[in-house]
């Protein structure tokens, strides 16, 4: 079997010898234009300008809560916060903001289907815009995000994963999760 | 069409092949050969190399002839050309953030309803089993613009498609509007002419029933939507869906007959919906749950159901129902 995808045809596995039952194949052409990866700041993060965007999805502000918290604590004095819809991508002019006032950003915690893809996007957007963004997901969802990212424009987009999402998680225990990823967080903004 | 034992048996293992590269739905497909491709190019009008649209979440550039694969894949004939195109355009439209639905949790796929001339042309099916089985255009149609999402689009199910319970439409989603409408086609609120023919594209949940034997006054029908309706609306995680209204031809009667128009119908729901739930979880924030009501005419003509299809999230964070016209 020959298949054709658009004007290239390739061999296909299961061909016959003659090459016989030739199919175009119900694929074409994927992917957005490739982003360049801000550097990671290099100097860390105690000068740094950061922001944490909440995916805003439920407990999600406890999670945030406690990443700028554990973000202050490791020396990053300059952390606010924002919001990343968790339907929608960010606005172009949201996006500019953001990248122009911050070296570093955190988008967190992604935890389901929309709010990961979402945010992946929006996270490959700030790069665009010049800010060093991390995505924060779960162990569950880091296929999905494999997958996505290259097709999204970035296949090195920096990504932390967490064990559980939110939903399954009391505020207490959501606190731990992400009190103990800090250290990839920062590692992932810097390194 | 004669086909011979061996070209049948290449196709066989054709067949295979699609199924084990994850280009099928599951089930079996129509392989698409540079022939039967080429016949449902042809229809379009389009050059092949034309991009239609760029299909999300993977950005997949869906060209004449990539959409004439999956067509032809799914069982397509190519006089159905143009509802395909069609269908891919309206889904594509940034407003309605197909991007969202089909990587979402959410069980919403895209569910095309099909309006004007084309629906008798075509042989689409707006009557008896309206969302069920027996119509080539309706099956067909849903089909391949499901596995333009799927292959083209990159939502494969399980891995980028992360719906955790899914629904059937996600093999297929095409129902049509009674040509003969009581009220001017859905279409026309989005624009166009009563006399042309569209596709709407809603991101829905599977139909559920609206079954009342009973009422023949408007209001108490009315009242039997409102159930449906407000049990959406009580829900704070359906986070401002959209709900489409499908009016069984009779229910429909029913409120024609006392003179109730679209408007009439939709506010009436509204208000009893409303009535029914008392405070609204995104009241606080103005949000106009009644605006997301849609009503269209449609299924078999005899006995009293009708059909709610609820949403995904609504226009604004969510997705905004859309239209193409059919040309």
């Amino acid at each position: 079997m020959t298949t054709t995808t658009g004007t290239t045809t390739t061999p296909m596995p299961g061909a016959t010898e003659d090459g016989g039952c030739p199919v175009v194949l119900p694929v074409g052409r994927q992917g957005r234009d490739e982003v360049a990866p801000i550097a990671p700041l290099a100097a860390g993060v105690a000068g740094a300008s950061l922001t944490v965007l909440d995916i805003s999805k439920v407990r999600s502000d406890v999670f945030a809560d406690a990443l700028e918290a554990g973000l202050r604590a490791a020396g990053c004095d300059s952390v606010d916060r924002g919001v990343a819809p968790p339907s929608q991508r960010l606005d172009e002019q949201d996006l500019a903001d953001i990248g122009s006032s911050h070296d570093g950003a955190v988008l967190a915690l992604a935890d389901c289907g929309t709010c990961t893809s979402w945010t992946m996007f929006d996270a490959i957007e700030l790069h665009r815009h010049g800010c060093r963004a991390v995505l924060v997901t779960t162990r569950a969802l880091r296929p999905t995000v494999d997958a996505l990212a290259p097709r999204l424009g970035m296949a090195s987009l920096p990504v932390v994963e967490v064990e559980l999402p939110n939903r399954e998680q009391t505020a207490d225990e959501i606190r731990a999760t992400a009190a103990a990823v800090v250290p990839a967080v920062i590692a992932a903004l810097t390194s | 069409m004669a086909i011979t034992r061996d070209a049948g048996a290449d196709e066989d293992a054709v067949t295979e092949e699609l199924h084990r590269r994850g280009m099928t739905d599951g089930l079996p497909v129509v392989v698409p050969t540079p022939e039967r491709v080429a016949r449902f190019v042809d229809a379009t009008g389009l050059p092949p190399d034309h991009v239609v649209a760029v299909v999300p979440p993977m950005a997949g550039d869906a060209t004449v002839e990539v959409v004439a694969s999956n067509a032809v894949m799914a069982g397509c004939t190519p006089d159905l050309a143009p509802v395909v195109v069609a269908g891919v355009r309206a889904m594509c439209r940034e407003e309605f953030n197909l991007f969202g639905v089909r990587t979402s949790n959410h069980p919403a796929s895209p569910m095309f309803i099909v309006g004007g001339p084309v629906v008798e042309r075509s042989g689409f099916n707006a009557g008896t089993n309206l969302f069920g089985p027996g119509s080539r255009a309706n099956a067909t149609v849903g089909r391949a613009l499901n596995l333009i999402v799927q292959n083209v689009g990159g939502a494969t199910p399980g891995l980028v498609d992360q719906s955790v319970m899914g629904h059937p439409g996600r093999y297929t989603y095409c129902i049509a509007e009674d040509p003969d409408t009581p009220w001017p086609p859905l279409h026309t609120v989005a624009g166009l002419a009563p006399e042309a023919s569209a596709v709407t594209c809603f991101a829905g949940d599977a139909p559920t029933a609206v079954i009342d034997y009973a009422s023949v006054e408007p209001g108490d029908l009315a009242e039997a939507f409102a159930f449906g309706v407000a049990n959406v609306w009580r829900n704070p995680f359906y986070a401002m869906s959209e709900i489409v209204l499908v009016a069984g031809i009779a229910h429909a009667r029913v409120l024609v007959k006392h003179g109730w128009d679209r408007d009439d119908v939709v506010r009436e729901v509204g208000e009893r919906a409303r009535r029914q739930c008392g405070p609204l979880p995104l009241d606080e924030i103005g949000h106009r749950y009644e605006a997301g009501l849609h009503l269209l005419c449609a299924g078999g003509p005899w006995g009293q159901y009708s059909a709610l299809v609820n949403g995904w999230v609504g226009p604004g964070p969510g997705s905004t129902m859309t239209t193409e016209e059919i040309r």
